[in-house]
């Protein structure tokens, strides 16, 4: 089977998800819309940023899951790399890009700070792929992401004359859910007047962070899905889930209620070992580990998700391995150990227990979800990866 | 028993023809004590007698300024042998005793008691190294009080603050800012106060004479900007200091081939680096030392000559009256005391933030627990080696 896939092997690939699911006609062709009815595709970004070692090492992970029961699932990649190109940061925005859109660079700086980056896609991203080849709803197209790094908010589509904000997709966060509650806390004013004004000044602040005019009003759907979680958590923010695991969360609730057929899930907390403290960044694997667990559970036993569900799970970057230093763990340079990553993906349709140890490219995977998922990428730059369909 | 009374003998005396191993290593000059000052500035423990070592050369630094400055002598003095011009100290022996002593109040004569058996033998071979032992362990419990408070502030803070932000404790994120701020606070204080009472600690050779604070801050007071450009060069003396624990994470943009260097090739370039960037320490601190001991002996000398009750008492100036320099043609400092004074308590602790700056910015490039502690320009003189630490 060769690495990468041609013409030929993405139609029969297609056509061998078509046949599966007994959909004759829903090939993406162009000019029409049909309804979607391809495999579902979770997204996990194994982030922010982690190493080889502490993951699918199966002698040194922190992710017993996934490195002793995931990859019997699936074919394992052990061996992809995000390349060494000049001006390329092995970072997490640049690498959530990276995945999303299939090429290098596909993005320009919107405003960037220290330690606050702020890229604008420029290339079309898998949720504005799926959602100009299928008709699907925005609430069915997912991102959800952490509350460190809101900026990864505004991935959701890209500044792109034949894409964009048309065909965004939806985000569940932290960031959502307040600009949610400080409206309805405005609207209903059952609050005394200091908190109101106090709700006013977060509500501002929170759509000043808006730097691609995205607009705070999401769809029914997404309202609805607040008004449930406000009910169950309420409005001091200190009940529900924190950290990455209210990404677990999040990503359940919306399984079971908004049902997405195309999800992203940013994980982030390894990132915290920047400041010092290794356990944070084993810790953090774990809790990402865990999270896995019960979202790969509640697939395996949803009627919506059950064996029609491909898991793709891919770190946004890698760490550092550098021997000079105590704690080896940054990302920002440049070094080989920041640039190796891995990826793993199962579901049907994907051969299974398998390790592909070959390299292959972070810019791969626009175009291999593309083909598991029918439609075209055009703007991606890697192909697709060849060998792991059945 | 008055200066002028005693029947000390003072440093113009010739070394003792008897200490042949003096004379040997004398002959070696300072070339050889640099290099064994080098070595034992590898380990923390043995670092603790380069401090001691640091102390005794204040000391005579302190001395030399006045002989260089003021080495007329009265006539009609009482000891013939004073006819001659004083002899500048020497270094001070890291292990052998050269005999060499500040003549005050007939304490330490110049040539030790002549002790008979292994005492003497011990005495008079190693009676340098306990001299910079006890030296050492007095400057390390005067520094280990003064600066362990806001050190262990700035670990604290720091670690309770990140540890905090991993698990999203929202209820106390001001706990970790806030002890950060109060070590600050104090470090900007303590730092300001330290390298004086640093020579003063010296000179006087008893721990308490370290929190002598209102002579100290006099001191400091009197020595003006001379003693703010000695602060600065300081926090600039510290800047390669703090490249070296940094710019390692940068090594494979200039040495790609390191990831695939054996452990020995990597200990022996982290043994290098450690080595060349202790003999930068050194070699910074004789001159910091040095310049201090000048500061410190023109201070004392303006206090005692203004009449300022008590400076008579010092060690220092007992040398100067023991040694019945002319103090005729020296004028002591005067000046607008108020604005010196405004100055220093703004200069002072904008100037040592470099340094505060400078350890926080270089945790997060190259993470250490001791730096939270020590750095090595103004406490034990010793550097963390690069690689895998505790």
């Amino acid at each position: 089977m060769p690495d990468i896939i041609g013409r030929r092997q993405f139609n029969l690939g297609l056509g061998a998800t078509a046949a599966l699911l007994g959909n004759a006609g829903t090939l993406a062709t162009a000019g029409a819309k049909a309804p979607y009815r391809g495999p579902n595709v979770i997204i996990v970004r194994f982030g922010g940023g982690v190493r080889r070692r502490e993951t699918i090492d199966p002698k040194h992970t922190y992710a017993p899951f996934l490195a002793h029961k995931l990859v019997k699932r699936g074919v394992l990649i052990p061996n992809m790399m995000i390349e060494n190109l000049e001006g390329l940061n092995t970072s997490h925005a640049e690498g959530t890009l990276n995945i999303l859109t299939g090429r290098y660079m596909s993005w320009r700086d919107a405003g960037s700070k220290i330690l606050e980056d702020r890229l604008e896609p420029i290339e079309p991203t898998l949720f504005e792929y799926f959602r100009k080849a299928y008709a699907v709803p925005a609430h069915r197209t997912l991102l959800i992401n952490g509350e460190d790094r809101p900026q990864e908010e505004f991935f959701a589509f890209a500044r792109h004359k034949h894409y964009g904000i048309k065909y965004r997709s939806e985000n569940l966060s932290l960031y959502r859910y307040k600009l949610f509650k400080f409206r309805k806390i405005l609207a209903e004013r059952s609050a005394d007047e200091a908190e109101l004004k106090k709700a006013q000044a977060e509500y501002d602040k929170l759509k000043s962070m808006d730097y691609r005019g995205v607009g705070i009003k999401q769809t029914r759907e997404l309202e609805r899905f607040w008004e449930n979680w406000r009910k169950d958590y309420r409005d001091s923010g200190l009940i529900n889930p924190r950290g990455d695991r209210l990404l677990t969360e999040l990503a359940l609730r919306a399984m079971k209620t908004l049902r997405p057929a195309l999800m992203m899930i940013n994980y982030q907390d390894p990132d915290y070992v920047h400041w010092g403290n290794k356990s944070h960044y084993t810790r953090a694997i774990s809790i990402i580990d865990k999270g896995l667990e019960r979202i790969v559970e509640l697939a395996d036993r949803n009627p919506f998700y059950r064996r029609r569900t491909i898991f793709v799970i891919v770190p946004d970057c890698g760490r550092d391995a550098n021997p000079l230093t105590a704690l080896p763990f940054q990302h920002h340079f440049n070094t080989r150990s920041a640039h190796e990553i891995w990826t793993l993906i199962f579901g049907p349709n994907i051969v299974r227990d398998k390790t592909y140890d070959r390299q292959f490219d972070q810019s791969q995977m626009a175009s291999t979800i593309g083909a598991m998922m029918g439609m075209r990428t055009p703007r991606a730059d890697g192909r697709a990866i060849g060998g792991i369909f059945t | 028993m008055s200066n002028a009374e005693t029947v000390a003998e003072s440093s113009s005396r010739p070394v003792p023809k008897w200490n042949r191993s003096v004379r040997i290593f004398r002959a070696f000059g300072k070339p050889v004590k640099f290099i064994l000052g080098v070595l034992l500035s590898l380990t923390p423990l043995t670092a603790v007698i380069v401090l001691g070592w640091l102390a005794r050369f204040t000391e005579r630094k302190s001395a030399n300024y006045f002989i260089t400055r003021l080495g007329r002598r009265l006539p009609g003095d009482a000891y013939p042998e004073r006819a001659t011009p004083p002899r500048h100290f020497g270094w001070p022996g890291w292990f052998v005793d050269d005999g060499m002593r500040l003549a005050v109040n007939g304490e330490s004569p110049s040539r030790p008691p002549v002790k008979k058996g292994v005492a003497g033998f011990l005495a008079s071979r190693f009676g340098g190294f306990w001299d910079n032992l006890k030296a050492g362990l007095q400057s390390l419990t005067a520094l280990a009080v003064l600066t362990l408070p806001f050190g262990a502030l700035w670990f604290l803070g720091w670690w309770s603050g990140w540890q905090n932000s991993f698990t999203k404790g929202y209820e106390q994120a001001f706990a970790g800012p806030a002890i950060s701020l109060l070590g600050i606070a104090l470090s900007l204080m303590a730092l300001s106060y330290l390298p004086m009472a640093l020579a003063h600690l010296s000179l006087e050779r008893r721990i308490s004479s370290f929190f002598h604070f209102g002579r100290v801050l006099k001191l400091i007071h009197t020595a003006g900007w001379r003693y703010i450009l000695l602060s600065a060069a300081y926090v600039i003396a510290a800047l390669p200091v703090f490249l070296a624990n940094a710019a390692p994470v940068f090594i494979e943009n200039y040495n790609p081939g390191i990831s695939d260097m054996s452990p020995e090739e990597i200990g022996e370039y982290i043994g290098a680096h450690h080595f060349w960037t202790s003999v930068y320490i050194l070699a910074a601190l004789l001159t910091l030392r040095a310049w201090a001991a000048r500061i410190y002996a023109r201070s004392a000398l303006d206090l005692y000559l203004r009449d300022e009750t008590g400076w008579g008492d010092t060690r220092i100036m007992g040398y100067v009256l023991e040694e019945n320099f002319d103090l005729g043609s020296h004028r002591p400092r005067t000046g607008p005391a108020k604005i010196r004074a405004v100055l220093l308590v703004i200069l002072l602790p904008a100037i040592w933030f470099g340094l505060v700056a400078q350890t926080y910015v270089g945790q997060f490039m190259n993470y250490k627990w001791w730096n939270w502690l020590n750095h090595p320009l103004v406490q034990i003189p010793w550097f963390p080696p690069l690689g895998p630490w505790a």
